[in-house]
């Protein structure tokens, strides 16, 4: 007869307890039939007692106080600014445009907001939900993700744009915008938004727009009543006057003198002859002092110049005379410092595009915000190149390249410059 | 010719000593055991999988404002005119999540009627009530998210989502035939068997449990990432993926030990079976798990220094970028239920292996007497 094995795991009519070594060894008597049951409703019970303790929050902009002292800002000095800013510009939910600025309204309510649709199906909140984990909410480039790329966001709060196709120093055009939106930046953490319609795409432009006026404005808020301590409280007609208006206009000028400020690439149509002649002449300027590209680029393009210690306008700002004074700036900034890397051309990989047009302009107008200079004219300096002269060179920094363009339907390929050159 | 409950469990491979042994009462117990409560199980887990892809696909597509009311959708509870309804994608997916949520709950009411009339265990109707709640809960949760645009909400939505999971896996195995028989067993023939033999090697609880708690840690970890607040300082997001990534790293050396652990007991009880899963599961969860990096971020800078240049660009809302993360999200769900079933079969060998043990040393004490 088989005796009644008890949950204990002594046999019946022994009641002696099981050692505690014995329980640890092999589970007997801590084990129960739903121990697993157990765990997940107590996970699911701890999650919603979690729950319980949220409300909506809507988000604000923060103060631009980047490189700045904290303390160095008075609380009145502070609130002036803040008050000023939320009457001219509104908050995250809801957008202004102060009086005369190029802004649309209709586009920036779309772009603006908590994500979602309305009540009429209308989508709302664009910036937040393709945006702003990267961008944060206030355009400074300093979203939840941003310290984990390279390189960083761009602070839409200063004005300057890398990839933009106007010279001189003007704000980029619209359409500049639009095509990073687009096309998104090769080997970047910026992606194409080539999936959203173009009314989607104009709202998220509008907004970017509306970031960095709102941040310049903010800039020139903070150096008239933090470093210049213009007495409180400030007038709102001299706020607009003397900073909203000429930021404004500076945003226009491209816009509204293109055949002084836009580049717009005319590329040569050269038989294979010829544009193996102008690979060989490109070669020669790129070797050239007055050219300076081998500094950063390498002789042979690989990005292995002598100047090893690079850094944009975004992150020149972090770095002090000494190594303590880097120190002690790292902790008034949102992100650590973060080196730049001169282009390797042989990998084919070019963050504001590949095709010919692209690295025309990147050498016409350079990188602004970055150690990458201007080579062409621009309203007020003759350029260290000439049109032609931008065209070899650019063939020749296409030819280096293994690979083919980004662009498939480029028929003038580095690829097909890469063979004609030899 | 062999009974029916003899075939069944010689073509699983079962050693045949064990067949043998006890076909008598596997074979009467497997016509007492209730099929229904298992089927609607079945049912309810193979609905609660999609609703987690689903889930990944609003989450990863922004989707979960694209209505603004609940728990109607634009103000029609079932009947959204399907024109609308598949208009707009946004929507396709917020309203199809609904769906597909009031289908596990119609089903998870259909299992608790079913287990208050077929089951016998008590607890087991206990745990048909926890899951109607669960259900509920999970329900008014995703709702009060859309309510209060609420991102903590999401967030604890998406986290108990994957429990909830593992726990219509938990009922699957509680309720399954095998189980049952297994129970019957250990219950009236503890030293039948291939049990009889003591283990080789110790197996303690805590040991068996890590496996699905470090999967779920990883899943609440995988979820900050997922539904970072946009004022979120940089810091945060840093830190979770680099906690993301250890946990990455130290599932497979737990479930390498799992696996060591397991090949040194006398009985399978089907967990090796379970563990194998989940390791070809891993090897996916890590691949789509760097892939989701990529398609959303692209190729780190390192990668590109050390490795190769991909001059690769993400598209945002891309095919691939929905695909590789909504994959990633679901897989980590599938790696909980794949280490759940192991932890329920791995907990029942182990008490099984212990009770034997014990029976054994007593035994020999009453013989040394």
């Amino acid at each position: 007869m088989k005796q009644k094995i008890p949950e204990n795991g002594s046999p019946a009519g022994n009641r002696r307890p099981i050692p505690c070594g014995d329980r640890a060894a092999f589970g007997g008597g801590i084990i129960r039939r739903s121990a697993v049951v157990r765990g997940e409703v107590l996970a699911i019970a701890v999650l919603f007692l979690a729950a319980g303790c949220s409300s909506y929050k809507s988000p604000s902009f923060q103060l631009n106080l980047e490189g700045r002292d904290p303390a160095s800002v008075k609380p009145a000095q502070r609130e002036a600014v803040e008050e000023m800013l939320t009457d001219l510009f509104g908050t995250p939910d809801d957008p202004r445009v102060p009086p005369g600025v190029d802004l649309d309204l209709s586009l920036l309510q779309r772009a603006a907001g908590p994500i979602g649709r309305d009540v009429t199906g209308s989508e709302r909140g664009l910036f937040r939900k393709h945006c702003v984990v990267c961008h944060g909410i206030s355009g400074d480039g300093a979203g939840p993700i941003a310290e984990m790329l390279n390189p960083y966001p761009r602070d839409f709060r200063n004005g300057v744009f890398k990839f933009t196709s106007v010279a001189g120093g003007a704000k980029p055009l619209r359409s500049d915008l639009l095509r990073t939106l687009e096309r998104g930046l090769p080997g970047t953490g910026m992606p194409s938004f080539s999936p959203l319609g173009p009314e989607d795409l104009d709202a998220l432009a509008e907004y970017v727009r509306y970031l960095s006026i709102r941040g310049e404005t903010e800039l020139f808020l903070l150096r008239t009543v933090v470093d210049e301590n213009e007495p409180l409280p400030l007038r709102r007609g001299f706020v607009l006057e003397e900073g909203v208006r000429p930021i404004d206009a500076m945003w226009r000028l491209a816009e509204e003198q293109p055949q002084q400020y836009v580049i717009v690439p005319q590329r040569p149509n050269l038989a294979p002859d010829k544009l193996a002649a102008a690979v060989r002449r490109g070669k020669a300027l790129y070797q050239e002092p007055r050219a300076q590209c081998t500094t950063c680029h390498g002789p042979d393009g690989r990005g292995d110049g002598s100047e090893t210690e690079l850094f944009d306008d975004w992150n020149k700002a972090k770095m002090g005379i000494t190594d303590a004074q880097t120190q002690q700036l790292a902790k008034w900034f949102a992100l650590p410092l973060q080196a730049l890397e001169p282009r390797n051309f042989h990998d084919g990989l070019f963050h504001g595009g590949g095709r010919p047009e692209d690295i025309y302009l990147r050498i016409y107008i350079g990188i602004p915000g970055t150690p990458m200079p201007a080579a062409g004219p621009a309203p007020g300096t003759p350029g260290v190149f000439t049109s032609d002269e931008i065209w070899d060179l650019t063939f020749y920094v296409l030819s280096l390249s293994r690979r083919g363009s980004s662009s498939q339907e480029d028929s003038a390929s580095p690829a097909s410059v890469s063979v004609n050159a030899r | 010719m062999p009974r029916k409950g003899e075939k069944s469990v010689k073509q699983r491979g079962d050693p045949p000593s064990r067949g043998a042994a006890s076909a008598s009462h596997q074979s009467a117990s497997h016509r007492d055991v209730p099929r229904l409560p298992h089927r609607l199980a079945w049912a309810l887990m193979a609905t609660v999988f999609p609703l987690i892809w689903m889930g990944g696909l609003v989450t990863t597509y922004n989707a979960g404002m694209a209505v603004p009311d609940w728990p109607s959708t634009y103000g029609y509870l079932f009947m959204y005119p399907l024109e609308s309804w598949l208009k707009t994608w946004d929507v396709f997916l917020e309203h199809g999540h609904r769906l597909i949520g009031m289908t596990a709950g119609f089903l998870t009411i259909a299992l608790l009627w079913s287990l208050w009339v077929h089951d016998r265990r008590p607890w087991m109707r206990k745990l048909g009530i926890a899951a109607l709640l669960g259900v509920s809960l999970q329900g008014t949760l995703g709702g009060l998210r859309v309510v209060g645009r609420e991102i903590l909400l999401a967030n604890v939505h998406g986290c108990v989502a994957p429990l909830f999971f593992a726990f219509t896996v938990s009922l699957t195995v509680l309720t399954s035939p095998r189980w049952r028989r297994e129970e019957k067993s250990r219950e009236s023939e503890p030293n039948a068997g291939e049990n009889a033999r003591p283990a080789r090697r110790t197996f303690h609880p805590t040991f068996i449990l890590s496996l699905p708690i470090l999967v779920y840690i990883q899943i609440v970890l995988g979820a900050q990432l997922r539904h970072l607040p946009s004022e979120l300082p940089p810091g945060w997001s840093f830190l979770w993926t680099i906690l993301h990534l250890t946990v990455a790293a130290l599932l497979p050396i737990v479930w390498g030990a799992c696996s060591w652990y397991a090949a040194g007991l006398p009985s399978p009880f089907a967990q090796r079976r379970w563990l194998q899963a989940f390791g070809w599961l891993l090897v996916l969860q890590i691949t789509l798990g760097l892939g989701t990096w990529v398609v959303n971020y692209n190729f780190p800078q390192w990668f590109q220094d050390w490795v190769v240049v991909i001059p690769y660009t993400v598209i945002d809302g891309g095919w691939l970028q929905a695909l590789v993360t909504t994959a990633h999200t679901a897989t980590g769900s599938l790696l909980l239920a794949v280490a759940t079933a192991y932890a329920h079969w791995a907990l029942a060998g182990a008490k099984a292996a212990a009770r034997d043990h014990r029976f054994i040393t007593h035994i020999r004490a009453a013989g040394s007497r």
